[in-house]
């Protein structure tokens, strides 16, 4: 019995991960591409992606989307976090709004924050001309580094709210009774969080942290809709290369051996942070 | 009347016998019935045949396509059903690449010439006139030329124009005249010296141009402009000249840079948004497909309507790019059987060709929206000329389009086009110097060559 539910379970591992991770990497050692027959390449897709200067600019923009946004997203999920877990009037209103940005599906969030950073009909030039801040607007999407600003904020928006709510959760967990213990011992709210809520956190800021590193790493929709990429290269993440290579140039072979790389990525970074962690942050023992 | 009473039965008085007898009757009578239907010839049964046709395009004016097709349909007395469906203008190309590949039901479609020879290669596109030969000795001598060669791939011709147009260089006559400026430049370099008077009379940024990686027009703006110096892309056998060390195209994307560095010239994502942009009188110049030219002269829209001109574009030989999206018979229609080839034929003529002895959807596109057009008639057509004085002076739009010329295209070019834009905007951008993105387009030509040969 024990083993046909083992095996139901890795049947559908098998069939959801292990089948497409297989198929990738076995189509990234051959050419494919609708339009050209298919041959087996060998490693040249692989060797053709390492000797582009492109994977070097979206692997370094990816890297500094991940820099950027995971500590911004955990230090605002957390301050929010914070302000929602004390009572107040209305508490379970703000909680819901909060939580908004992350139910948006990515690409309409990214095509409402076209409607902000918009160069010459966005709601942020038409506050900044309007304030007499500005007497052109800026052109936010279309100068690189703008761009990336954007992107980034963009994606912190997006992410924030479902950080918040899971330490919302993870702290509404801790006994009531340390922090009046706590209180007595004549600590303060900065102490006792530093004392009482930090500690208790770990484990979900571990959670929340590796998954704010893949979300990173494979974010794609909230991008393509906000700045196709561009304008160049700026914003071109590796999850965006791989569907530029795949459906822009038709190159499905280099796409696939993309992902290979990726996914290859993204398991040593997550073995390494995991290994990293004290072991206790990880089970939530030693409390 | 007292018999009409006495021979009617109510149901309640059927017995169960004589309900029996009636159904047993009524039954022979369907079989007997059914089988003389069955024996009849099958046209006679199933009427007349209707042919269903799918026609994919990308998303500009579906309200007037779909009414363009319900009076076909209507022409037809509807023996032609035609379904519409529509893909996004930046997506089109990769979209129809993987609905052709996966044999999607479509029978008519939009295409380009730059894509034509990479979808004709693969077999989703046959030439039209294989199936209509009056495409040849009838319609293409009536084509301008650079539409023609874009519907030509193998010396064969593939399609008939939904539109054909130029780009042209447009400006504010008005906001020129008002600073000062006596004529527009007929050169770039002049345009730079300009564009600097303009801005020590308070225009800060006297070009608009539309530039992003994500629109296929990017690298039409660029060809055109290039084409005003007289360059190419590549040579007749497909090297690529581009990356030459004084080629037209490294000049004129310095020059772009240079403009855009300086401030002169602000970058914009669409082609709409730089008519808005035009029409906030802090631009004077643009380059634009010329369709534009009557948005930004449509009074009922835009404030500064009316003061928008073209003239040539500026360089050496003053050339433009000509251009030309066809309808196009797939390989699928074809698989279908000869009623689906004829149906479609109907259509793709309809829309592209004469009706009745008229052109009449390539003359409402250029009357109602100043669409180009490919087909020589309406170069001479009372109501188009009518129609096209209101926003353009129309000898100037002749003149223009007798210097156009179509790109060469090669059968990678829809990939060389989606990687070159990136390069292009990279430069404009300012995030590569010039010379780097050029030598990126050489090697990716280099790498296409090599797998295409």
């Amino acid at each position: 019995m024990a083993y046909a539910l083992a095996g139901g379970a890795l049947a559908v591992v098998a069939l959801f991960t292990l089948y497409p991770a297989g198929y990738a990497l076995v189509g990234s050692l051959y050419t494919l591409s609708p339009i050209l027959p298919t041959s087996f390449a060998g490693l040249a897709n692989y060797a053709l992606i390492f000797d582009s200067p492109y994977f070097g600019f979206a692997l370094r923009t990816t890297s500094v989307l991940a820099l950027a946004t995971v500590p911004a997203v955990l230090l605002l999920g957390l301050l929010v976090a914070v302000m929602l877990n004390r009572p107040f009037r209305g508490a379970t209103l703000v909680k819901v709004v909060i939580l908004l940005p992350w139910t948006i599906p990515a690409a309409t969030g990214g095509v409402m924050w076209k409607g902000v950073f918009a160069d010459s009909w966005g709601a942020l030039n038409a506050v900044l001309y309007d304030l007499g801040a500005v007497h052109n607007y800026v052109p936010w999407l279309t100068t690189p580094r703008l761009a990336f600003l954007a992107t980034t904020t963009a994606q912190i928006w997006a992410q924030f709210p479902l950080a918040a709510v899971l330490l919302l959760a993870a702290m509404q967990a801790i006994p009531g009774e340390l922090y009046e213990a706590a209180a007595l011992d004549g600590a303060g709210g900065l102490r006792s969080f530093a004392a009482i809520t930090l500690p208790h956190l770990q484990p979900m800021l571990v959670v929340v942290t590796l998954f704010e590193i893949l979300v990173a790493l494979t974010a794609f929709d909230m991008i393509f809709a906000l700045t196709g990429g561009g304008p160049g290269t700026a914003t071109t993440v590796l999850s965006y290369f791989i569907w530029a290579e795949s459906f822009k140039m038709l190159s499905f072979g280099k796409g696939l051996a993309l992902a290979t790389i990726i996914a290859g990525l993204s398991v040593v970074l997550i073995a390494a942070l995991m290994r990293l962690m004290p072991r206790e942050a990880l089970v939530g023992e030693g409390r | 009347m007292g018999d009409k009473v006495d021979n009617r039965r109510s149901e309640a008085e059927w017995t169960r016998r004589e309900f029996l007898k009636l159904a047993g009757a009524g039954a022979a009578f369907a079989a007997l019935g059914g089988a003389g239907v069955v024996s009849l010839p099958r046209a006679v049964l199933a009427g007349p045949k209707v042919i269903n046709l799918n026609f994919t395009v990308w998303s500009y004016s579906i309200d007037t396509i779909q009414d363009n097709i319900n009076k076909f349909q209507t022409a037809y007395n509807n023996a032609i059903t035609v379904k519409l469906n529509d893909v996004p203008w930046p997506q089109y190309h990769e979209t129809m690449v993987n609905r052709l590949s996966s044999k999607t039901a479509l029978h008519v479609l939009y295409n380009g010439g730059d894509w034509l020879p990479e979808f004709a290669r693969a077999g989703w596109v046959v030439p039209l006139e294989d199936y209509l030969p009056r495409a040849r000795t009838y319609y293409a001598p009536k084509i301008v030329g650079y539409a023609l060669q874009d519907m030509t791939y193998n010396g064969k011709m593939y399609g008939l124009p939904y539109y054909a147009d130029i780009t042209t260089f447009q400006y504010n006559a008005k906001l020129l005249k008002d600073k000062g400026v006596a004529h527009p430049p007929t050169t770039w370099e002049e345009l730079t010296d300009q564009a600097k008077f303009l801005r020590g009379k308070g225009i800060e940024s006297p070009m608009a141009f539309e530039f992003a990686v994500g629109l296929p027009t990017t690298y039409d703006n660029f060809t055109a402009m290039m084409f005003g110096r007289g360059g190419e892309w590549f040579d007749k056998d497909l090297n690529p000249i581009f990356d030459q060390p004084n080629s037209a195209a490294r000049q004129q994307l310095t020059w772009l840079a240079d403009m855009v560095k300086q401030k002169l010239a602000t970058v914009l994502p669409h082609e709409t948004d730089v008519v808005k942009a035009m029409n906030t009188g802090k631009h004077v110049y643009t380059v634009l497909w010329n369709y534009n030219l009557a948005d930004a002269n449509n009074a009922a829209v835009h404030p500064l309507a009316g003061q928008f001109k073209a003239a040539l574009m500026p360089g050496s030989t003053h050339e433009t790019q000509g251009q030309c999206k066809f309808y196009n018979l797939t390989r699928y229609a074809v698989d279908q059987g000869q009623e689906t080839v004829d149906g479609a034929l109907k259509f793709i003529e309809y829309f592209g060709g004469e009706y009745k002895g008229q052109y009449a959807i390539a003359k409402r596109w250029a009357v109602e929206k100043g669409l180009g057009f490919g087909q020589l008639p309406l170069f001479e057509d009372a109501d188009v000329k009518k129609s096209f004085g209101q926003w353009i002076d129309f000898d100037m739009f002749k003149l223009q389009a007798s210097k156009a010329r179509a790109r060469r295209h090669a059968v990678w070019e829809g990939i060389f086009g989606e990687f070159a834009r990136v390069q292009l905007v990279r430069a404009i951008s300012g995030e590569a110097p010039v010379d780097e993105t050029i030598g990126a387009m050489a090697q990716k030509v280099k790498e296409l060559r090599a797998q295409f040969k």
